[in-house]
C-alpha cells in the first residue's frame, strides 16, 4: 500500500501539471529544438532540407554577412537610448513624487502614453515627422531659417540613427518612470526625514539615499532594457520602409544598413528579401546566445546587489 | 487499489486526449498537400475535384468561349488583395452559375510568406493565387505553380500579348496568366513641355525625344533655362524603372549575373545623375506623390494604373498631362497575374475563372467596366474597346496610346529569384547615387556585388 501511495504521490503532480507541460512541449520546446535543427540545414521552407552542419553559423562570421553589423547597430541603439531613458524616467518620477507637482496622475498618464502606442504607429508617425520634404520637422527648421534645405533625415546614416534613438527614448522613458515611481514609494520616508534633520540638502539626499535605494529597480530596468533592445524590430522597420507600397523596394535596414537590427536581419533573411530559413534560424540562435550572455551578466549584478 | 487504478487510467486518457488534440492542431488539415512535388501533375482532371465539382473534366482554351456550363459545380478559393470585381464576377456567374468563388484577403507582399508557411505546416493551399509583379519571381521560384500551357488547362498563349509569354513562363512553362495591363509610357505636364520644348503634342514630343541621350541634353537645357527650378524626373528610381524595363537582356541567366546589361543601366543612371536633370526624391514618399500636383518635374513614368491611382489623387487640375511613348519604347511596370498551385483541390473551377476573366472577350469587357484592362489581345483590335480618357489627360485617348502605340513597342524580360535580390541592392545604390555625386559606376558595381554575396552566395558574374 505504501508503495502505491508513493507511486501516486509521484504521478499526481505531473498529471496536474500536464496541461502546461504538454502545451510547453508542443509550443515551447518543440519549436526551440526544431529551429535548432533548421539552423543546421539549408531550407527555403518548401523543398527538402539539406543538412549543412555548422555552415550557417560559419556564415555569421563571414564578412559578407550582416550579423555582426546588425548586432553592433542594436547595441548602439541600446547604449544610446537606455541611459537617457533611465535618466529621464528617474528625473520625471522624482519630480512627480515630490510635493511640488499637482495633478500627479495626469502627468503620470501623459508621460506613460507613448509607451502604449503601438510600435507600428510610432514608426509611421516618425516617418511622417521626419520626411525629407513633407515632414513637419524640416518645415519648422526651414520656417525658422535654421537650414537652407530640408535635412535628409531618413536617407543619411547618422541622421537616421539619431531619429531612431529619439523615437526609442520618446517611447521608452514612460516605462522607466513607472518603475521608478514604484521604487520611490518603497523608499522609507524616515530616512529622508533623518537626512533632513541632519541638514542634508535635497540634492544630497537624492544622491546619497534615494538613488542607492533605487539600485534594484535600475538593475531590473537595465536588464529588461537590454533584452528588449535586442528584440527591436517594428519601429525602425516601419520608420524606414513604412511609406513604401506595393512592388516598390525599400532599403532594408535603412541607408547603408545603418539601422539594421538583429531581429530585422533575421526576419529579412527568413521571411523578407530571402527565404533562407536555415540562416534565419542560425541568426536567431546567435541572438539568443547574446541575450543569454547579457542576461547572465545582469543576473549576476542583480544577485550581487541583493546579497 | 482498483479505485486508484481507475483514476490513474482516466488521468492518463485525459492527458493522451490533450496531447492528441495538440498534435492534430499542429498537423494541419491537408495530408496530401504538404509537399507540392508529391502532388504535382494534379489539375482539373486529376484532382477529383471534391464532392461538388461535378467531375466533368478540364476544358481547353477553345472551350472557354463557348456557352455557359451548369455542370461545373463547386467553390474555389482565391487569395487576393484586390477588392471584388463585381461586373466580372456577375458575368462569370452568368456563364457558370454553379461555380462560387471564395475570396481570402491576403496582402500582395504577404502572398509568398503565406504560401511558404502554409506549405511548411502542411496546410491547404488555395485554388488560385493573385501574384503581384514585385513578388512574381519569388513565387515562381518556389516551383509550386501548375503549367497552364499543358493539359488539362491548355492555355492558348496566342490570346495574350507576345511579351507576356517569356515574362510569365519558367523553363518554357507558362505558370501564370497576366490579369491587369501594366504597360508603361511617359507622361508629361503639358504647360511645362510647351514652355521648354515648344510643343505639348505627344506625337511631336515622340519625334523630338528619339533617344535617352537627346533626352539628357534637352534636360540640361531645361535646368539651365529654369535656373535649376524645373527638372525632368523627381526620382532616380523612376529612371531606373524605365531603363531596367528597357534592358535588352535579362539580368540573370540562372545564377549568372549579366554584368554588361547591369553596367549599361548603371552607367546610364550615372549619366542622368551627373546631368543634374533628376531630383533626389525617394519614390512613394509623400513628397514624391505631391510632385504630381506641382510644376517642378516635366516627366513621370506612367503605367496603366498610374492615372487612376497616382496622378488623379495627387493632381486636382484637369487636362494638364499628356502621354507619350518613351524613347526606347514601352516597359512593363507592376501588374498582377493568376496562378494555380499544384495540388489545388478545385483547380478546374479556378481555371475557368482565370480563363474567363483574362482570356475571353466577355471577360475583357466585364473587367473593363470594373476598371481593369486585361491582356486579352484580340479585344484591343476594336478601337471602341481601347478608347479611354482620364480627366488629368484631357481629351487624349490614353487607351489607344497605352494599348496600341506603347504596347507595340513594349518588351518584357523573364526574371528569377535573383532579380529580387538585385532590386533590393539597387535600392541602396539608387539612394547613394542620388545623394553622393562621387559615387560612380565602379562603386555601384562593387556595392551590388557585396550585397548579392550577402543575400545569395550562389550568384556568379
Amino acid at each position: 500500500m505504501s508503495i502505491m501511495n508513493a507511486a501516486k504521490k509521484r504521478w499526481v503532480p505531473y498529471a496536474f501539471l500536464s496541461p502546461y507541460l504538454l502545451f510547453y512541449l508542443a509550443f515551447g520546446l518543440f519549436p526551440i529544438v526544431f529551429s535548432f535543427y533548421v539552423s543546421l540545414t539549408s531550407w527555403d521552407g518548401i523543398g527538402d532540407k539539406t543538412f549543412v552542419g555548422l555552415d550557417n553559423y560559419k556564415f555569421l562570421f563571414n564578412p559578407d554577412s550582416y550579423f555582426f553589423k546588425s548586432v553592433g547597430n542594436t547595441l548602439l541603439f541600446v547604449v544610446l537610448t537606455l541611459p537617457v531613458q533611465i535618466a529621464l524616467g528617474l528625473v520625471i518620477a522624482t519630480l512627480l513624487y515630490s510635493r511640488w507637482v499637482k495633478w500627479r496622475g495626469l502627468f503620470q498618464l501623459i508621460n506613460f502614453l507613448p509607451y502604449i502606442v503601438t510600435p507600428v504607429a510610432v514608426g509611421l508617425m516618425f516617418n511622417l515627422l521626419f520626411d525629407w520634404q513633407a515632414g513637419f520637422v524640416n518645415k519648422v527648421l526651414l520656417k525658422l531659417g535654421l537650414v537652407d534645405e530640408g535635412i535628409y533625415w531618413l536617407g543619411e546614416p547618422l541622421y537616421a540613427r539619431m531619429v531612431i534613438v529619439l523615437m526609442l527614448i520618446w517611447k521608452g522613458f514612460g516605462y522607466t518612470m513607472v518603475f521608478y515611481l514604484a521604487g520611490l514609494a518603497n523608499v522609507p520616508k524616515d530616512l529622508h526625514e533623518a537626512a533632513q534633520v541632519d541638514g542634508a540638502s535635497g540634492l544630497r539626499t537624492f544622491f546619497s539615499i534615494t538613488l542607492p535605494l533605487l539600485k534594484p529597480v535600475t538593475v531590473f530596468i537595465v536588464i529588461t532594457g537590454i533584452i528588449g533592445g535586442f528584440q527591436l524590430l517594428e519601429e525602425p522597420m516601419l520608420l524606414l520602409t513604412g511609406s513604401g507600397m506595393g512592388s516598390s523596394v525599400a532599403v532594408i535596414g535603412g541607408p547603408e544598413r545603418c539601422c539594421l537590427t538583429t531581429v530585422w536581419n533575421m526576419y529579412d533573411t527568413a521571411y523578407g528579401s530571402t527565404t533562407r530559413y536555415g540562416l534565419g534560424a542560425a541568426i536567431a540562435y546567435g541572438l539568443c546566445v547574446i541575450i543569454a550572455v547579457f542576461s547572465f551578466v545582469g543576473a549576476r549584478f542583480y544577485r550581487g546587489d541583493s546579497e | 487499489m482498483s479505485k486508484s487504478g481507475g483514476t490513474k487510467r482516466i488521468v492518463v486518457a485525459l492527458v493522451l486526449c490533450l496531447l492528441a488534440a495538440l498534435i492534430a492542431a499542429c498537423g494541419g488539415g491537408n495530408s496530401g498537400g504538404a509537399n507540392p512535388s508529391a502532388s504535382g501533375g494534379t489539375g482539373p482532371n486529376a484532382s477529383g475535384g471534391g464532392a461538388d465539382t461535378g467531375g466533368t473534366g478540364g476544358g481547353s482554351g477553345a472551350e472557354a468561349g463557348s456557352g455557359g456550363d451548369e455542370q461545373l459545380k463547386g467553390e474555389f478559393v482565391l487569395w487576393t488583395w484586390e477588392p471584388e470585381h463585381p461586373t466580372a464576377l456577375a458575368a462569370f456567374n452568368k456563364k457558370y452559375p454553379n461555380i462560387k468563388m471564395k475570396r481570402v484577403n491576403v496582402a500582395a507582399e504577404d502572398v509568398p510568406k503565406k504560401l511558404q508557411t502554409t506549405i511548411a505546416s502542411g496546410g491547404e493551399l488555395p485554388d488560385v493565387i493573385r501574384i503581384e509583379r514585385g513578388q512574381k519571381a519569388k513565387i515562381f521560384d518556389m516551383g509550386i505553380l501548375e503549367d497552364l500551357s499543358a493539359a488539362p488547362y491548355n492555355a492558348d498563349t496566342s490570346l495574350l500579348f507576345d511579351y507576356d509569354i517569356p515574362a510569365f513562363s519558367v523553363d518554357g512553362k507558362l505558370v501564370a496568366i497576366p490579369d491587369d495591363m501594366s504597360v508603361a509610357g511617359l507622361a508629361f505636364i503639358k504647360p511645362l513641355a510647351k514652355e521648354y520644348f515648344g510643343t505639348d503634342d505627344p506625337e511631336e514630343m515622340e519625334k523630338m525625344f528619339t533617344s535617352w541621350d537627346v533626352f539628357i541634353e534637352k534636360g540640361k537645357e531645361v535646368v539651365q533655362k529654369s535656373g535649376g527650378k524645373v527638372k525632368m524626373f523627381p526620382s532616380l528610381g523612376d529612371v531606373n524603372d524605365i531603363l531596367k524595363g528597357q534592358r535588352p537582356e535579362p539580368y540573370f541567366d540562372g545564377n549568372k549575373l549579366n554584368v554588361s546589361a547591369l553596367e549599361s543601366v548603371l552607367s546610364a543612371l550615372v549619366k542622368f545623375r551627373d546631368a543634374g536633370i533628376v531630383d533626389k526624391l525617394d519614390q512613394w514618399t509623400p513628397a514624391w506623390n505631391a510632385a504630381f500636383g506641382g510644376d517642378k518635374y516635366i516627366f513621370a513614368e506612367c503605367p496603366v494604373w498610374m492615372p487612376q491611382y497616382v496622378i488623379g489623387p495627387n493632381d486636382k487640375k484637369d487636362d494638364r498631362w499628356a502621354l507619350m511613348v518613351p524613347p526606347g519604347g514601352g516597359i512593363v511596370r507592376g501588374g498582377s497575374s493568376h496562378g494555380i498551385p499544384k495540388g489545388a483541390k478545385n483547380a478546374e473551377l479556378a481555371w475557368k475563372w482565370i480563363e474567363f476573366t483574362s482570356m475571353s472577350q466577355e471577360g475583357a469587357e466585364a473587367q473593363k467596366t470594373d476598371g481593369v484592362f486585361t491582356h486579352y489581345k484580340k479585344a484591343y483590335e476594336d478601337p471602341s474597346f481601347t478608347n479611354w480618357t482620364w480627366r488629368n489627360f484631357g481629351s487624349q485617348d490614353i487607351g489607344e496610346k497605352f494599348f496600341v502605340d506603347i504596347s507595340a513597342t513594349t518588351k518584357d524580360m523573364p526574371e528569377n529569384i535573383n532579380d529580387t535580390y538585385l532590386d533590393e541592392a539597387m535600392s541602396i545604390v539608387l539612394q547613394t547615387l542620388a545623394k553622393d555625386s562621387s559615387f560612380g559606376l565602379e562603386q555601384a558595381m562593387d556595392r551590388i556585388k557585396k550585397e548579392l554575396k550577402a543575400k545569395a552566395p550562389d550568384i556568379t558574374w
